[in-house]
């Protein structure tokens, strides 16, 4: 039978307009400073020290957001990060941040947030009326309804849901704060600052230990900043405040304000954000927004206390519904009345306790409900001293109000009903401890039936828990506790632990009796009973999710989204388990829990990458003659970290066509130079020098002689071609290999290799010296009395003495040490001069003024890349990985007299198969159609289908020297194909060109410019 | 001017420096100390660095060393080639690195909020080398004195580099 009383219209209801929640006196808020803070566009006031979610409830405002999937209306559930309801969009412009937890949100003055996911306002929202397609929507509702016509879920229906759904929105701009990373190191790190990280804390850096402590809050105390407890007979801030300020006084201590400790990782490193500014309205001069920590410490000690959680019942989700512990921190910490009228349900003493706040505070309690059995002696004695019905045994079983709580319904022991009117429902199912760090390498929580909680199992090395992570109750348990593991802690790190003076609390144990739900039926629990109310569970969707056989824990997260999202379950994943416990006759130990993973909180993505963004995302590396080829109009590409000269453009060159064209044509007819720095460069000298070089490369070295140059081309293991280079003998034992510039570090890298695991027994050594010598080609017919006019009086650099592939030590331009190659990669007669670095910029002026006769030109990448293809040399889109010595033309390059890496692999039939794709060259018919690299080779006429695909074009270029674009390819059988017309497909181009097939060299086939 | 207002923090860059990579053969590491020692630069040993009016040895990893000469001083790579031939490879590496010196009350915390590696004065004492990443930008640094580090970074990266600093020490300082 029910019985309902005569009105259950709220305060709030009854009178139509907002009442201020602010307390007279009281808080840990600055009352001497009022700040102004808008949301949805409402002026409110708040003082320092109130969160968003306080000053809220002090303006009078409880319906703060709609929940994700129905639009339903919610309040503020909790006072920490745990919160699932209270997510708002918080600041303007490039700065707005979604899904920000209005319970954590330090209030400053000028402060704009916005209610999200709803229209057109909070109060009154279309999209509830999703609420009504509930039936469609239940958990895993996309793999069931919405099926048909199937064209409609990419067209219509995701779309629509997508819009419906979610959360905040995004700034639409690039963030303009600054993110920072630091790393740390300390003896011991204490994770949280309330009573049991304290006393670590404290008892650590007392002992000469180096701590670092961090806690999430703005303020340190924990739930002492909550609850009001005695600590020897004083306030407990009083010996917070005290703790602190020794803390602070040890030169090896350090405190960490609003900084979550979010992860665990190997090796005693953790990571935390601290959140720098986001207290302020914008970041000070260079001050970064967040900073990403690194921790590493030898111990930690967790110290992260417990969530609360809600109960299961019908309409939990109203607003108005709130964590007793919560309601206590609301009217303890910040003064606060979240409400008028209350009931109080729980099953723990200090739950139900706060009905003692609630009407210190003047707030009129109606009922003190006890899901327990047992009368709590200390409860009734609070009760009749107050004059509040305390009824143990009984329960809420359902809320009433709309967008706000107007009442509860509550069954007596015996089952009687009856609606009490009220606008606050203190809640709570007991503690949940804050474990998550604990598990991060793998460690599984355990069960503890007399607790009703899980507390941590096995834990990381070199991890310590203390307080209510534990499953402790009470103040006095904590400091102990605390106190404790700190000293062991100190004792693991080689000190010797201090002591520490205990305060003499009063308060005791909580003894909590298990308390999930009320619900009635759990085979068909009926209403809005919500398990995670960030995702919009229901206890219908745990209940519909075992029924079709998602009993796992594991399963039912993933089917049901239970304890996903921004709060990760904090208040709902226990409740979850325990309903699919009871709903699969299972225990909750047998149910057992989801893996927790990093991060404990939200971390936003720009944290994440700190200062590594836009110019900063990776370093940039500038060659010797950087400074010099801006000044002389250069624009620049980037070749990995390079940064180097594309081209050189000039006022009279109408495109960077025709600058390429022009530097290209100045090369081949006169004399032009370029910065080839970035190849890579390694000494290489040592007594076995030659037979580690021999074993490295698949051609000869043993024959080289000193002053020579040789090509050579190394294989992989597999047998396919690496990278390929020059490499020159300085001396009997010395010598100098170049490698291309995308493969310079991973070449040095497979010498390491080689050296130290392949052929340790040959005696060698290597270093890069890429960097110390500044390297440039001066290529053209001209260059060799450019070359004249630069080396030092007495130098000849003619063809007798300086022969094609041979190289000098000289000094240049006045007693600038250098060394000469000559050395081609465009096909003309041609020198490489290096110079130590710091004269880069002087051996380009000088060869400027030395080529003025010849009209001599810098020249860029592009142009570099022209006069390699013209003269068919092979670069970094030829050796991709995938084509072998045979492929390039080399086969003859493979030696049959030595051994060398890759030689055995290098023979397998499918890499010597003829039929492979070879280079060849192609010219189209048309001289000015384009050929697109990485087009694909057909028959011609052959139709564009995968069985005619017969090879691809790797690089292509329009050649002034042809008169034609050019390119390089790879076509099956094509050394035996020239002539042959093919057809160049480029389906992302969308264009078909019919080319001839031609050997790969355009220019000086026979070399003959090269020995000029 | 009082000492207070020494900057809690100073970047830097070193010029002028030669140096000259030494490497061992067979990884005769003493017979190459006593080379080193004979030619007035002091060997340190692993992870360690050595200096004294000569100049410094910097350990750069198993079996390689840089020596290194102020400007104006008489070329280590010179002096060293006749004592090392057949005995260490010798490879000028002054153009190829570039030198910062970081000073300041708050060197040790920045370099090491920066690098991952505790230089706190237990961990890191003076002479003590690390190899490390900075900003994603390989760096060789050692402790010279207190409160005083030196970094070699590679010539092409100097740039990036000194910005980095920069960048970073602009957020340090507003702590």
């Amino acid at each position: 039978m029910n019985r309902h009383s005569a009105s259950d219209r709220s305060p709030r209801a009854a009178s139509g307009r907002k009442l201020s929640g602010r307390l007279p006196s009281g808080g840990l808020i600055d009352r001497g400073r009022p700040l102004q803070f808008r949301f949805d566009g409402q002026v409110g006031t708040a003082f320092p020290g109130d969160t968003l979610a306080s000053a809220l409830l002090a303006n009078g405002i409880r319906l703060v957001g709609r929940s994700f999937k129905y639009h339903r209306p919610r309040g503020i559930l909790t006072a920490g990060s745990e919160e699932p309801n209270a997510l708002v969009e918080l600041r303007e412009g490039a700065r707005r941040e979604p899904n920000t937890r209005a319970t954590i949100v330090e209030m400053f003055d000028g402060l704009v947030a916005r209610s999200q996911n709803r229209f057109p306002s909070l109060a009154f929202d279309l999209m509830a009326a999703s609420a009504l397609a509930a039936p469609l929507l239940s958990a895993g509702f996309y793999y069931k309804t919405f099926m048909f016509p199937v064209a409609f879920w990419e067209k219509l229906y995701e779309p629509l849901i997508r819009r419906a759904a979610g959360l905040g929105r995004a700034a639409a701009d690039a963030d303009p704060d600054r993110y920072d990373k630091v790393s740390l190191f300390c003896d011991i790190l204490v994770v949280g600052a309330g009573p049991a990280g304290l006393a670590a804390a404290l008892t650590a850096a007392r002992s000469g230990a180096r701590v670092i402590l961090c806690d999430e809050d703005f303020r340190p105390g924990g739930r002492l900043l909550s609850d009001r407890v005695e600590l020897d007979d004083h306030p407990a801030m009083t010996w917070v405040d005290q703790a602190l300020r020794e803390f602070e006084s040890c030169d090896k201590a350090t405190l960490l304000l609003r900084t979550c400790v979010n992860s665990a990782y190997d090796g005693g490193v953790y990571a935390a954000l601290q959140r720098v500014a986001d207290h302020l309205p914008v970041p000070g001069t260079n001050q970064p927004r967040q900073r990403l920590v690194r921790i590493t410490a030898t111990c930690c000690v967790l110290a992260s206390g417990a969530v609360e959680r809600p109960v299961i019942l019908e309409g939990n989700d109203r607003p108005g519904v709130m964590l007793a512990g919560a309601v206590r921190s609301y009217l303890n910490r910040f003064a606060v009345a979240p409400g008028r009228e209350a009931v109080v349900f729980g099953n723990t003493d200090s739950a139900l306790a706060t009905a003692d706040d609630l009407a210190r505070a003047g707030i009129r309690v109606h009922a003190i409900i006890d899901s327990r059995h047992e009368e709590s002696l200390q409860i009734r004695a609070l009760g009749e001293r107050l004059g509040i019905p305390y009824s143990a045994g009984a329960r809420v079983t359902r809320t009433h109000g709309t967008t706000s709580l107007t009442g509860v319904t509550i069954a007596d022991r015996a089952g009687e009903t009856r609606r009490i009117r009220c606008d606050l429902l203190a809640l709570s199912g007991g503690w949940s401890p804050a474990l998550g760090l604990a598990t991060h390498q793998n460690g599984r929580p355990v069960w503890d039936e007399t607790l009703c909680a899980f507390i941590p199992g096995d834990l990381p090395p070199g991890m310590f828990v203390a307080g209510s992570v534990t499953g402790l109750s009470g103040t006095g348990a904590a400091l102990a506790s605390g106190h404790a593991v700190g000293a062991a802690a100190v004792a693991t790190c080689g000190l010797t632990p201090a002591t520490l003076d205990m305060p003499v609390t009063q308060d005791l144990p909580d003894r909590p009796g298990a308390l999930w739900h009320t619900l009635e039926d759990l085979e068909a629990p009926s209403g809005a009973a919500f398990v995670d109310f960030q995702n919009d569970v229901m206890a219908k969707d745990i209940r519909g999710a075992t029924r079709e056989g998602y009993v796992s824990v594991e399963h039912l997260k993933r089917y049901t989204t239970l304890g996903m999202a921004t709060d990760q379950g904090k208040t709902s994943n226990v409740n979850g388990l325990a309903l699919l416990a009871a709903m699969t006759g299972r225990s909750i130990a047998e149910t057992g829990t989801t893996t927790t993973r990093p991060p404990v909180q939200p971390i936003a993505i720009g944290a994440l990458a700190g200062p590594h963004r836009g110019r900063h995302f990776r370093p940039e590396r500038l060659t010797p003659t950087h400074d010099w080829a801006r000044a002389h109009g250069a624009h620049f590409t980037t070749a990995g970290l390079w940064m180097r000269a594309q081209w050189f453009a000039r006022p009279s060159d109408p495109t960077w066509q025709e600058t390429v064209n022009r530097e290209v044509m100045t090369v081949r007819r006169a004399v032009g130079f370029c910065d080839v720095t970035t190849l890579g460069k390694i000494d290489i000298q040592g007594p076995d020098a030659t037979r580690f070089l021999e074993r490295i490369y698949c051609n000869n070295f043993a024959r080289l002689a000193v002053g020579r140059v040789r090509y050579g081309l190394m294989l992989r293991e597999d047998g396919f071609a690496f990278d390929d280079g020059t490499t020159a003998r300085l001396g009997e034992t010395h010598y100098l290999m170049t490698t291309t510039t995308a493969n310079a570090a991973k070449i040095m890298e497979h010498l390491e290799y080689c050296r130290q695991w392949l052929f340790p027994e040959d005696d060698v050594q290597m270093i890069s010296v890429t960097d110390e010598w500044a390297q440039i080609a001066l290529a053209g017919p001209k260059s060799r009395e450019v070359l004249a006019a630069i080396v030092d009086p007495g130098f000849d650099v003619g063809n007798a003495a300086l022969p094609f592939m041979a190289t000098v030590e000289t000094t240049v331009c006045g007693s600038i040490p250098a060394r000469l190659f000559r050395i081609s990669f465009s096909g003309e007669l041609a020198y490489e001069i290096a110079v130590p670095a710091r004269h880069g910029a002087v051996l380009a002026d000088a060869l400027m003024r030395a080529g003025a006769p010849f009209s001599i030109a810098p020249y860029g990448t592009e142009a570099l890349g022209v006069l390699r293809i013209e003269k068919g040399h092979p670069a970094g889109s030829e050796l991709n990985g995938q084509t072998t010595a045979h492929d390039l033309g080399f086969g003859k390059l493979l030696s049959r007299k030595k051994d060398y890496i890759g030689a055995r692999m290098a023979q397998r039939p499918a890499l010597t198969d003829p039929g492979r794709q070879t280079l060849v060259g192609l010219m189209p018919l048309a001289p000015d159609a384009v050929l697109g690299a990485g087009a694909h080779l057909l028959p011609d006429h052959a139709a564009a289908t995968a069985a005619n695909d017969q090879g691809w074009v790797s690089s292509s270029a329009w050649s002034p020297t042809c008169g034609s674009w050019i390119g390089l390819g790879f076509l099956a059988d094509g050394a035996h194909r020239h002539r042959e017309i093919v057809a160049v497909h480029d389906p992302v181009r969308g264009n078909i060109v019919r080319a001839r097939v031609c050997p790969p060299v355009f220019v000086d086939p026979d070399g003959g410019r090269l020995h000029a | 001017m009082p000492d207070s207002a020494m900057p809690p923090l100073s970047i830097h860059p070193v010029e002028g420096w030669q140096i000259a990579s030494v490497a061992p053969f067979r990884q005769d590491v003493p017979a190459l100390a006593t080379i080193l020692t004979s030619a007035g630069f002091p060997a340190p040993e692993a992870r360690r660095m050595t200096a004294n009016s000569t100049g410094r040895v910097v350990w750069a990893g198993r079996g390689q060393y840089l020596v290194i000469a102020p400007a104006g001083a008489p070329d280590p790579a010179q002096r060293l080639r006749p004592p090392c031939a057949g005995r260490a490879a010798i490879t000028t590496q002054g153009d190829g690195r570039s030198a910062f010196r970081i000073t300041g009350e708050r060197s040790a915390a920045f370099l090491a909020g920066l690098s991952g590696i505790d230089l706190h004065p237990h961990a890191f004492a003076t002479g003590d080398v690390a190899s490390g990443l900075i900003r994603h930008i390989g760096v060789l640094f050692w402790k010279d004195r207190d409160d005083t580090f030196e970094c070699l970074v590679f010539r092409s990266l100097a740039n990036a580099f000194h910005h980095d600093l920069a960048e970073a020490a602009a957020m340090f300082v507003v702590d």
